[in-house]
């Protein structure tokens, strides 16, 4: 398999507080890879080593084959980069930023800058300063598509777009992906546009990565059940299944949430003999929540109970195997 | 396309395509011979990472629902004659218990499941621009 992007054990600290920590990455070529984690726990750092624009302290990563020590930055003539705040010169148009862009980057293709412009609704004359987030994140991504990327990388590019912008921009994303093979690598605290558009999600906390796979794979290996007892549920047994990562009982029934294969799963749950078992609908937002809780990262009142040694156990152990 | 895709369902976005395109050929919706969308078309259409589409065309392949042929696209099969009837029995016989459990729980008994099978293998086999009536299949398979 062909990796766009690839760390071995990464590492970067701040001020002696570890922002990635010893993180293992591997992303496909030509994926749309989604990287999500709760604020604070390395997304925008990570990104910024594999652009060049931070250096790592120790580990190694290297983008479309290239090392991210090397100082000969050939290799970013084809990587765009849309960082959560452009940083762009403020007394410029945008036209003038173009100008620059058809500068530096010498697989510039004007005919795809005009067309994406002109899709964006943007106007050439405008200056940089005068422009809202939104319209600053659109010039940002006409550009980081007209220099030819083989690599996009993007941090929370669509945070604080309106629906319409948004869908434009998953829109362009997609079409670029399926038209010309770029691998996009994309950081975002909006699970839904990734539940649409990725086919790889890794979650990083506290600077590691708590999972890394196929967007199919992780719905097929985490389950909401809903166990419905004639009597008083057996709480001790179910919290000690195997793989279980949350439980929540309400009179007779419990819901529990459980990672692994739902037929490795049953067997284990028809010995509580439960009178009922439905299973649950399950998006990618509650499963990163129940996986945060199994951290120990949650706020406010919580009316779930979280991970037995002997759950998490059972989950460390099938991440490692995957 | 007239898919019905749900990103947010438990159920993975490739099997609900296979799923939705299996159930449209079933009834008739797409016909064999039909050229399908490309991965491209139908990613942009959806708003779908391509790859996952791609993947769902691949399994459409293996269980013989659609062909692509070199340079020239991808298309609906024409009607599959099963090779393995066994495992199709037994593929059904599953999504039957699941029936069954539900049946059970509402309180049915085994006559209103017969008499409701019948009901809908009726309603099936009169169905508009339907023309894979059971009794037709089985006489072609034996």
């Amino acid at each position: 398999m062909d990796l766009a992007i690839e760390t071995q054990a990464l590492s970067k600290s701040f001020d002696g507080v570890k922002a990635i920590d010893e993180l293992y990455l591997a992303v496909p070529a030509g994926s749309i890879f989604g990287l999500i984690g709760p604020n604070g726990a390395g997304k925008s750092t990570l990104i910024q080593m594999l652009t060049g624009i931070i250096r790592p302290d120790s580990g190694e990563g290297f983008i479309l084959g290239q090392s991210i020590r090397e100082k000969n930055g050939s290799i970013r003539n084809r990587v765009g980069y849309v960082p959560d705040v452009p940083v762009m010169y403020p007394g410029f148009t945008v036209a003038e930023m173009y100008r620059l862009g058809n500068k530096l980057y010498p697989f510039w293709d004007w005919e795809r800058c005009r067309e994406l412009h002109q899709g964006f609704h943007l106007a050439e004359g405008q200056r940089i300063r005068n422009l809202s987030r939104g319209q600053k994140v659109r010039v940002a991504l006409v550009m980081a598509l007209a220099l030819r990327p083989h690599l996009l990388l993007l941090d929370e590019p669509t945070a604080g777009l309106d629906p319409v912008v948004r869908r434009a921009f998953l829109q362009t994303i997609i079409e670029e992906v399926a038209g010309q093979g770029t691998t996009v690598f994309y950081s975002s605290h909006n699970l839904s546009d990734l539940e649409q558009s990725a086919d790889h999600i890794a979650t990083l906390y506290r600077g590691r990565m708590l999972f890394s796979r196929t967007l199919d794979e992780l719905k097929e290996s985490v389950h909401r059940l809903q166990l419905i007892f004639s009597g008083e549920p057996p709480e001790d047994a179910v919290r000690s299944l195997p793989g279980i990562v949350e439980w929540q009982k309400s009179g007779r029934v419990m819901t529990i949430t459980v990672t692994g294969r739902l037929d490795s799963i049953c067997p284990g749950l028809a010995l509580l003999e439960p009178e009922l078992v439905k299973e649950l609908n399950l998006d990618l937002e509650s499963i990163f929540i129940a996986f945060m809780r199994s951290e120990g990262y949650y706020l406010g009142s919580e009316k779930w109970e979280v991970g037995s040694e002997k759950g998490k156990d059972g989950s460390a152990k099938e991440d490692a195997e995957q | 396309m007239w898919l019905d895709i749900n990103p947010r369902s438990s159920i993975p976005i490739y099997q609900q395509m296979v799923d939705g395109i299996k159930e449209a050929v079933a009834r008739g919706i797409m016909v064999p011979g039909e050229r399908m969308p490309t991965v491209r078309e139908l990613a942009s259409e959806l708003s779908l990472n391509p790859n996952t589409i791609a993947k769902a065309y691949q399994k459409l392949e293996q269980e013989g629902i659609i062909v692509t042929m070199r340079s020239r696209g991808t298309f609906v099969a024409g009607r599959s004659t099963v090779r393995d009837r066994e495992g199709a029995k037994k593929q059904v016989a599953a999504l039957m218990e699941k029936v069954m459990v539900e049946a059970y729980h509402l309180g049915l008994n085994r006559e209103d499941l017969i008499q409701l099978f019948e009901a809908s293998l009726d309603e099936w086999e009169k169905g508009e621009g339907n023309n894979h009536g059971f009794g037709y299949r089985d006489a072609g398979a034996e």
